[in-house]
């Protein structure tokens, strides 16, 4: 009997986040399975389903006739509500059995303010919240995804992280617990047997002594277990698995599209971009296998749109031969392509060509500084002169609304820069009114995004503090009072969240007990502004004896020991520690097609980058 | 590109049941796009900037509510048995959605007039006799008033020429009826309005409402086809 009597999917708003049946979502037979997992998204099923790492991890534990892989996204207020007054657990969506029925429990770890999400979808499957709570080797609670890379902040919560890609070692754990679960091991003999796993870290069996001023001290390793863990990656894009199946949601999600994974990794090396780290070293895939696997995607799905995804999809280095690819074939079959993530530095005549032959919207380009000063500090090697060019190809063909993303608080900002943004916004829109072959009538929308800079673990401005709140509301007004047209849209996320992403992002085990007091205290979907409650968050802070401050506005020196130092990401301290050096003297770094900087990712890879 | 005199109309009768009644309107559109579109059958899309697969719905269902009866309209570009649209259709559709027959479409859906109905519900804490009275006492009526809300705003009707009810049965707690009710685009009368009117009559709500369309007919009552 499945634990979700049906009559309740007729009381919540889109009862069809909770009634699975999706195209290609997978049943098995909980009978004919020796290992039941949960892959819980701790977030709304709409943003949950968009994630492509969950589609490709769903599909391949699915591949495997011993494990059955269900979906499970945290509900909505509405939902939530109706589950605890009937006292009804938390449930996967294949089979509508509650999550604490599972062998084992993942949770992908996409962004900070997910980890309340995670609390609360445990404690709704009725599952203690805390690793230590838990005895048995069932309901066993693994992590994994770019957050992991520092997972302290939720090591309290999780048994076992995997920090790094999970295409290896998932299965690899998957199998360990088959073995544990048939030979009838203690959770205790698991995890001793797990840590052995490259790329597998158990924070109990690893302990973190703090100095006295609340730095790390040292960590002591226990039983089996070793420090640091090195992240895992997938040495060869193109012989990985990668599903030819996405299940199909009915309603609209974020994005609700075929994606098409170019390449891991990032050349650029932009200071502040945690992803342009976690991800090194560079990998492409080729452009026929990829052709192929999007074709096998869009006949799978039907879906009418394809996208390209990558951090910077214009340097991919076969973009071109991949485009002339499937355009042979989107057209006539009618399906669009989509191609985000390009760069302002490269985005080619040709390139807009192809791209503006099936669709044409607003364009999206990341300057991330408004001065040149600036983006020399971030290592963000576009110019004025590129941003403006790029601006002039897309008007040129046509676009009249281009959105512009920028950072505020970056290190050594000064309010030049910051007034440089909106004065960069307004130099594209003069550079739209001063063409003589502007489409006519039509009047130019340039939008800034301006997000609060979060400092991140494993890049350069790790040591970096961020800007206090009030700083980052004043740079808020500065650009305000610097904006003169109203063809610019100026928008800017709340410092209030960032602030708080920047202690979770950088925190020890000692934020533990600060979000758990959160989350009790009724914090959950905090990335959601109309459920975020920043005044909830300083009370568990205040109440917990942490301040925030410790965690977001101090400068960390080098040598400091960082709580993500429990990991080898494969980029050497010393790279960082030269990076921020250059940061501050405005000296970038050429990108690792040019020239290869050392950073030493491609250890894990076992050879060089680029020859 | 598709010539634009050249297609062939070709409508097709399906089934909604299940957990696939929790697929609000715009979401089943969405899904028959993309599954017409897995089974590779040769579809006119429509011309323009942005060409689309041509699919029209003769009359939205509820969200909630099951049916044996519902029908889209699409085209193809070269003749195909209907035998074998409603194979391949049945393939590549997502579970509790299922083709039942194909053919040349015979009425506008423009005609539709009427819809039947199977509607169950629970009514916990309500006596068997006095639920029965409560519900004849309403329906019997002269008038049964009800407000209606429509694109401009709500408006009360009278909704008792519109529908026509079998008698109200109970079974093992649970109450059965079956509905005939005006439907189509001059005035559509939702099931749910009949348990709105009932509320207002007897400030009752009847709870676990189940509802299937089981038949569309046009004014004369010729099934819609």
């Amino acid at each position: 009997m499945p634990a979700i009597p049906e009559n309740i999917l007729s009381l919540v708003q889109k009862p069809a986040r909770y009634c699975g049946g999706e195209l290609n979502s997978v049943v098995k037979n909980k009978n004919d399975v020796s290992v039941r997992f949960a892959f819980c998204f701790p977030d709304l099923y709409e943003v949950g389903m968009s994630h492509l790492g969950m589609k490709i991890l769903y599909s391949l534990l699915n591949n495997d006739p011993e494990v059955w892989c269900e979906r499970v996204f945290a509900p909505d207020i509405d939902m939530e509500k109706i589950l605890r007054e009937r006292k009804l657990p938390l449930f996967a969506l294949e089979s509508r059995d509650s999550v604490g029925d599972f062998d084992m429990i993942g949770f992908t770890l996409q962004y900070e303010l997910s980890y309340t999400g995670i609390l609360n979808m445990l404690d709704l499957a009725g599952i203690p919240v805390r690793s230590e709570d838990r005895c048995e080797l069932k309901n066993l609670v693994v992590a994994g995804g770019p957050c992991s890379c520092n997972p302290e902040p939720i090591a309290d919560f999780i048994d076992l992280f995997m920090p790094g890609e999970g295409e290896e070692v998932l299965p690899e754990v998957v199998n360990l617990y088959k073995t544990a679960k048939k030979e009838g091991w203690s959770k205790k003999q698991y995890l001793c047997e797990a840590a052995k796993i490259k790329g597998v870290y158990v924070p109990s069996l690893i302990d973190v002594v703090y100095n006295g001023d609340g730095t790390v001290k040292e960590f002591v390793p226990k039983e089996t277990a070793v420090v640091p863990v090195q992240k895992r990656i997938i040495k060869d894009l193109d012989g990985v698995f990668y599903p030819d199946k996405f299940v199909v949601p009915f309603i609209d999600i974020v994005h609700d599209r075929s994606q098409l994974e170019l390449m891991r990794g990032c050349i650029r090396g932009c200071r502040f971009c945690q992803a342009g780290f976690i991800y090194r070293p560079v990998r492409d895939k080729h452009f026929e296998t990829l052709s192929k696997n999007a074709h096998d995607l869009c006949d799978s799905t039907g879906y009418e749109e394809l996208s390209l995804t990558s951090l910077s999809t214009s340097d991919y280095s076969e973009l071109e031969p991949l485009l002339d690819d499937l355009l042979e074939w989107t057209p006539k079959e009618h399906v669009n392509l989509a191609v985000p993530s390009l760069r302002v530095d490269n985005f080619s005549e040709s390139l807009l060509q192809k791209i503006t032959k099936v669709r044409k919207t607003g364009l999206t380009f990341a300057p991330e500084a408004g001065t040149q000063r600036m983006r020399d500090v971030i290592n963000k090697n576009v110019t004025e002169e590129e941003i403006m060019n790029t601006c002039r190809t897309a008007f040129e063909g046509g676009y009249t609304a281009v959105k512009l993303y920028f950072m505020i608080g970056l290190p050594t900002e000064t309010d030049d820069d910051v007034r440089g943004i909106v004065e960069t916004a307004q130099r594209v829109v003069d550079l739209y009114y001063y063409m003589p072959n502007k489409p006519k009538g039509k009047a130019v929308q340039v939008t800034c995004s301006v997000a609060s800079f979060v400092p991140k673990p494993f890049t350069p401005f790790q040591f970096e503090p961020q800007d206090t709140r009030e700083e980052l509301h004043r740079k808020q007004e500065v650009m305000r009072s610097a904006l003169h047209s109203r063809k610019i849209n100026l928008d800017w996320h709340d410092a209030e969240t960032s602030y708080l992403e920047a202690v979770l992002a950088r925190g020890d085990r000692k934020i533990g007990k600060v979000i758990e007091t959160a989350w009790r205290k009724g914090c959950n979907l905090d990335s959601w502004d109309e459920h975020f409650k920043f005044d909830t968050w300083m009370e568990a802070f205040a109440e917990c004896g942490v301040e925030p401050e410790f965690y977001a506005n101090r400068t960390r020196s080098y040598d400091e020991i960082m709580p993500w130092d429990i990991f080898d990401y494969g980029v050497s301290k010393n790279f960082i520690v030269n990076e921020n050096k250059k940061a501050h003297e405005s000296v970038t770094t050429p990108n690792c097609r040019q020239k290869c900087s050392g950073c030493g990712a491609n250890c894990l890879k076992g050879g060089r980058c680029f020859e | 590109m598709n010539d634009m005199t050249n297609f062939i109309d070709v409508r097709l009768f399906y089934t909604k049941t299940g957990s696939a009644k929790y697929i609000s309107h715009l979401d089943v559109m969405r899904a028959f796009q993309r599954a017409l579109k897995r089974s590779k059958i040769d579809f006119w899309y429509t011309e323009g900037f942005h060409p689309h697969l041509y699919l029209t719905f003769a009359l939205p269902l509820s969200l909630g509510y099951e049916s044996v009866a519902e029908s889209v309209d699409f085209r193809l570009v070269a003749p195909m048995p209907y035998e074998e649209i409603v194979r391949r259709i049945n393939a590549v559709l997502p579970v509790g959605f299922k083709a039942i027959a194909a053919g040349k479409p015979k009425m506008d859906a423009k005609k539709i007039r009427f819809a039947d109905y199977d509607i169950s519900f629970a009514a916990e804490g309500k006596d068997v006799e006095q639920m029965l009275a409560d519900w004849y006492r309403c329906f019997d009526r002269e008038e049964v008033p009800v407000v209606k809300k429509t694109k401009s705003g709500e408006k009360e009707i009278n909704i008792r020429p519109h529908i026509k009810l079998s008698k109200l049965e109970n079974k093992e707690g649970r109450y059965f009826f079956r509905a005939r009710l005006a439907s189509g685009v001059e005035l559509n009368i939702n099931p749910d309005l009949l348990f709105a009117a009932f509320d207002n009559f007897a400030g009752f709500r009847p709870e676990d409402i189940s509802v299937r369309r089981t038949a569309v007919y046009n004014e004369k009552m010729e099934k819609f086809r």
